[in-house]
């Protein structure tokens, strides 16, 4: 394939992608930086955090995601009661065959929406987050491969709510991104409350591509060109993590593989035949923020801060 | 920081050159210093190396290894302090630093331990220059300070991805970029007279020379050595090679054993005649440890050291305040022909005097030849005739001499050497009532004709007579010649077989391969003298000299310093922008037109920011200077495409781009 056919086909899948964010963006209003990033997280073959305060719009935008990429999907909303079975499906002795049959949990479809997941005991959440790593599960004694693409949108609330378990560190760092979504602004909150009801809205979108599609698009963004000058950057970035005073840990090789594979991704949906220092900066915020922690957290740092301060201390090479 | 050792192959390496370089600096210590130390030091250096992490000294604190290296190193220090009775001084303290150079290689395990170890080693270095500073020695050297900055090079090599061939390279290449801030401080740096610090007393013991007191055999063993004692450049005329008697310390005083100077008195009034042009030369000694000077017979002035450095006596010694521990050069001017009259009754007395009661048969000789009515010139003759014509022979050899030394010479043994034959001389001489004196120095002398200078070896050492006789005064009488008068005529090494010259049985064979070795000796001499003129005589004098030809007559030490401000700080200044300039971010060509094309941008106030993306900087400029935005873009579009995209065909076009880009500044 030339270069000619790569432009043509990434301009093509830009025009796919920028169709579906539109899309996306009549239900979810004023959030285009938000869709775009939970976009290139699933195109990234990553699973999506959505931290936020309640009535944000975490559940409406997984819904939307899921409706317009076409893909199956089930909810799993996380109580304190909730057990692994719940989610990852149960063997019932069936009388007539005389012996037990498995009954699949809501684990297997394409998009999981594990709502409210720091509500749940870590018990409960482990059993999810196993499966995301593994992309398999195992029950009884079975390994059972899980559907191609399989996504995990979790939605948390802020963990200084009451009534949440925390995710400890080891299993954030099973996210690939973290996102908020914050409050809509002023135009966006005036169109919100004069439109109709979004449940209404969700209703009648209609899937844009399918999951073959989206598999199809995963293997294009993966082969967007990364120079080594690109890496370099990349590689002083996470040095510079590790080394740095201000941070409790550095990022791991996972993050720094997350940070390629979505800056890729971003890439591929701003139409560019090659991964920019710019879209590394564009998605490390979400995905550095839950992964380091500042020394002296002085309860100020948000994402944003984080990230940026990183990022201000790097020169690009 | 932890051990670097076990899974560092590239510090492993380092840690090679370093114990390479550390032996390289001991090794020339091997004669000087006891032998147990230096197999102490080679033990501990190669366990290191063929174990480097097993004697890892710092995972715990208290390990057997550990304790027995503390008594080992405890032992050591105390067999020095028993071997040379102290643990400071040149030998003992270079002792000291070897055995704890062995001990620091082995607890090396940190960065610091590193680098600690690595500048012992230069140090090491230097102590080599404490014995010896000749050319050989400073060209080993140098090697020695290569392969120690090797094992600094590969040690902060640590992406590995020098090979040894390209670190040696770089090594040599920082060696010679250090040599112009050297030159500068060599030549600028101001010198005093006298050692920067001051020597350890055995510091001189190596030295050889004339002594001043002549026992037999004292001068034969001179003989044998090939050391140069002091070089001489005349200025015009060269006497002839018979007159070229080189004037050391007079001895008066005999016990009948040895001979000794006594005190000499300040020459007040000249009573020097002289009777033929002066010749004036210049002469370089090298440090012999004692407080004279040498000359050509007759010097006629102080040589001028300095202020109350040197004088001359009334027995034309030239005595110096300090001892010649330093090669020293001065200017003189003597006289071959000359008269020297005067005799007061001090000296009278001191050049007649004898041991009581001895030389019984030697003072019957005398008295039976003063019976036959010789004159008192007449003597000298039939004494010298006695040593020509009876059977004496001159030779490196004598038998030894027992009881009067001088009877048993005259009438038995007569075998001897130049101190024989001066001594019995003088006895004589005084026996029959003529004032006499032994003079120690040098007679001959070797001249080079690659460096056009004459070279006095220590063989060249000599003893002779004076003799006082009334219408000439003090007059010189050689009896070896006498003897043997080819060792006045043809100088030493014709009174003496080949191989104590030094000649190798290779070029002694025939005259063409002799005339060959001659040739590269004199040459090599030559280099050497050059050497010793300008490397290591460079002192305050020389110093005024070399700067007096840039016309810097009178500058003192304070200009100096400002002087080698003024030149080093550029070389410095310089040596900061190449390395500033040369940092990897701007290493590669692409990168280095992107930031001429941002620093055209900076001009017009839009400044890059380092953590600025293109496109994100092609952005905010674009929106600044809308007239600019295409040309932005494009140079953007091309560095992205070529940084980013691997796309190298661009570069020219790029260069096109930002060449053109020429932005307006307001």
């Amino acid at each position: 394939m030339n270069t000619a056919q790569i432009d043509m086909q990434t301009n093509s899948t830009k025009g796919e992608l920028d169709k579906i964010v539109e899309e996306i963006s009549h239900v979810i209003l004023g959030k285009e930086k938000a869709i775009r990033l939970s976009l290139t997280c699933l195109l990234a073959r990553g699973h999506l955090l959505i931290e936020d305060l309640p009535g944000m719009g975490k559940t409406t935008l997984t819904h939307v995601l899921a409706n317009i990429l076409g893909l199956d999907y089930q909810r799993i909303q996380f109580t304190s009661d909730l057990l692994p079975a719940d989610i990852l499906g149960v063997s019932i002795f069936n009388r007539e065959s005389s012996s037990f049959s498995f009954h699949p949990g809501p684990v297997f479809s394409q998009l999981i929406l594990a709502d409210e997941i720091n509500r749940a005991t870590p018990r409960a959440q482990s059993a999810l987050l196993e499966a995301m790593e593994e992309s398999q599960i195992t029950v009884e004694g079975e390994t059972r491969p899980l559907p191609k693409p399989f996504f995990v949108i979790a939605t948390q609330n802020p963990s200084n709510q009451v009534g949440t378990f925390p995710l400890p560190e080891s299993q954030l760092d099973r996210f690939t991104m973290r996102i908020e979504l914050g409050y809509p602004d002023n135009m966006a909150e005036r169109e919100l409350l004069k439109g109709c009801d979004r449940r209404e809205l969700l209703k009648n979108i209609t899937p844009v591509i399918n999951s073959e599609r989206l598999i199809e698009m995963q293997k294009q963004a993966e082969s967007i060109h990364v120079s080594d000058a690109l890496l370099d950057y990349l590689q002083d970035l996470l040095e510079y993590s590790r080394r740095s005073a201000d941070y409790v840990n550095g990022l791991s090789p996972r993050a720094g593989l997350s940070v390629l594979r979505c800056a890729r991704t971003w890439a591929l949906m701003q139409g560019h035949p090659q991964v920019l220092p710019e879209d590394i900066q564009q998605v490390l915020p979400s995905i550095i923020s839950h992964r380091l922690t500042k020394v002296q957290d002085d309860g100020y740092t948000t994402q944003e801060n984080i990230a940026a301060h990183l990022i201000k201390q790097v020169p690009i090479p | 920081m932890n051990s670097r050792w076990p899974e560092n192959n590239t510090s492993l390496n380092s840690l090679y050159c370093l114990g390479a370089g550390l032996t390289m600096s001991v090794l020339p210590h091997v004669q000087r210093i006891p032998g147990w130390i230096i197999v102490l030091f080679l033990v501990l250096t190669i366990w290191k190396l063929y174990s480097p992490s097993q004697v890892n000294l710092t995972e715990r604190k208290f390990s057997i290894t550990r304790i027995f290296l503390f008594i080992l190193m405890v032992i050591g220090i105390i067999g020095i302090y028993f071997h040379f009775g102290t643990i400071v001084g040149r030998n003992a303290g270079v002792s000291l630093l070897v055995l704890l150079a062995g001990f620091k290689i082995i607890e090396t395990s940190q960065e610091r331990d590193f680098y600690v170890t690595c500048f012992l080693g230069y140090f090491l270095v230097v102590t080599t220059f404490l014995y010896t500073q000749t050319i050989g020695t400073a060209i080993y050297m140098s090697c020695t300070v290569l392969v120690m900055t090797l094992s600094l090079l590969t040690y902060n090599d640590y992406q590995q991805k020098l090979s040894y061939k390209a670190s040696s390279k770089i090594a040599a290449t920082l060696l010679l970029q250090s040599i112009p801030v050297m030159l500068i401080l060599f030549v600028l740096f101001p010198r005093i007279s006298g050692p920067l610090w001051g020597m350890p007393d055995d510091a001189h013991t190596g030295l050889t020379g004339i002594d001043d007191e002549m026992s037999p055999g004292s001068i034969s063993q001179l003989i044998l050595s090939n050391k140069v004692a002091f070089r001489v450049d005349f200025k015009d005329t060269q006497p002839e090679k018979s007159q070229l008697y080189w004037r050391g310390p007079v001895l008066w005083y005999t016990d009948g054993k040895k001979w000794t100077r006594g005190e000499s008195d300040y020459l007040d009034a000249a009573p020097l005649q002289t009777m033929s042009d002066p010749v004036a030369y210049t002469v370089t000694l090298e440090p012999h440890n004692q407080k004279w000077l040498y000359a050509l017979d007759m010097p006629g002035q102080n040589p001028e050291l300095g202020p109350d450095q040197s004088w001359i006596t009334s027995d034309f010694q030239l005595l110096t305040q300090k001892p010649i521990r330093q090669r020293i050069r001065y200017e003189m001017i003597s006289y071959p022909e000359y008269k020297i009259s005067g005799l007061n009754n001090d000296e009278l007395q001191k050049s007649l005097q004898l041991p009581r009661q001895q030389h019984g048969r030697t003072k019957r000789l005398i008295h039976q030849w003063k019976k036959e009515g010789l004159s008192k010139k007449q003597i000298i003759k039939r004494a010298l005739k006695l040593f020509s014509e009876d059977k004496f022979y001159y030779t490196l050899n004598p038998p030894l001499l027992e009881n009067d030394r001088v009877d048993q010479f005259l009438f038995e043994t007569k075998q001897g050497f130049c101190e024989h034959y001066a001594s019995t001389f003088v006895v004589m001489m005084r026996l029959a009532g003529i004032p006499a004196r032994i003079v120690l120095g040098y007679q001959g002398g070797e001249y080079n004709p690659v460096g056009d200078y004459f070279v006095v070896h220590q063989r060249n050492a000599h003893a002779w007579t004076e003799v006082w006789i009334k219408e000439q005064g003090w007059t010189r009488v050689d009896p070896t010649a006498a003897v043997s008068p080819l060792r006045v005529i043809e100088g030493i090494e014709s009174a003496l077989p080949g191989n104590i010259i030094g000649i190798p049985l290779m070029f002694s064979r025939n005259s063409l391969t002799r005339q060959l070795w001659r040739r590269l000796n004199y040459s090599w001499d030559a280099v050497n003298n050059q050497w010793n003129q300008w490397v290591i005589s460079y002192g305050p004098k020389r110093q005024k000299a070399f700067l007096a030809q840039f016309g810097l007559q009178k500058i003192d030490w304070s200009s100096m310093i400002f002087l080698i401000i003024i030149f080093i700080v550029p070389i410095l200044i310089y040596l900061a922008f190449v390395l500033l300039k040369s940092t990897p971010e701007n290493g590669e060509p692409v990168k280095r037109l992107y930031i001429k094309f941002c620093k055209k941008l900076a001009r017009c106030g839009i400044h890059h920011v380092a953590h600025e993306g293109p496109v994100d900087f092609a952005k905010r400029a674009a929106l600044k200077r809308g007239d600019l935005s295409q040309q932005i873009y494009n140079i953007t579009d091309i560095y992205i495409a070529i940084r980013y995209g691997s796309n190298n065909a661009q570069i020219p076009s790029l260069q096109e781009h930002v060449r053109s880009f020429r932005p307006s500044t307001n």
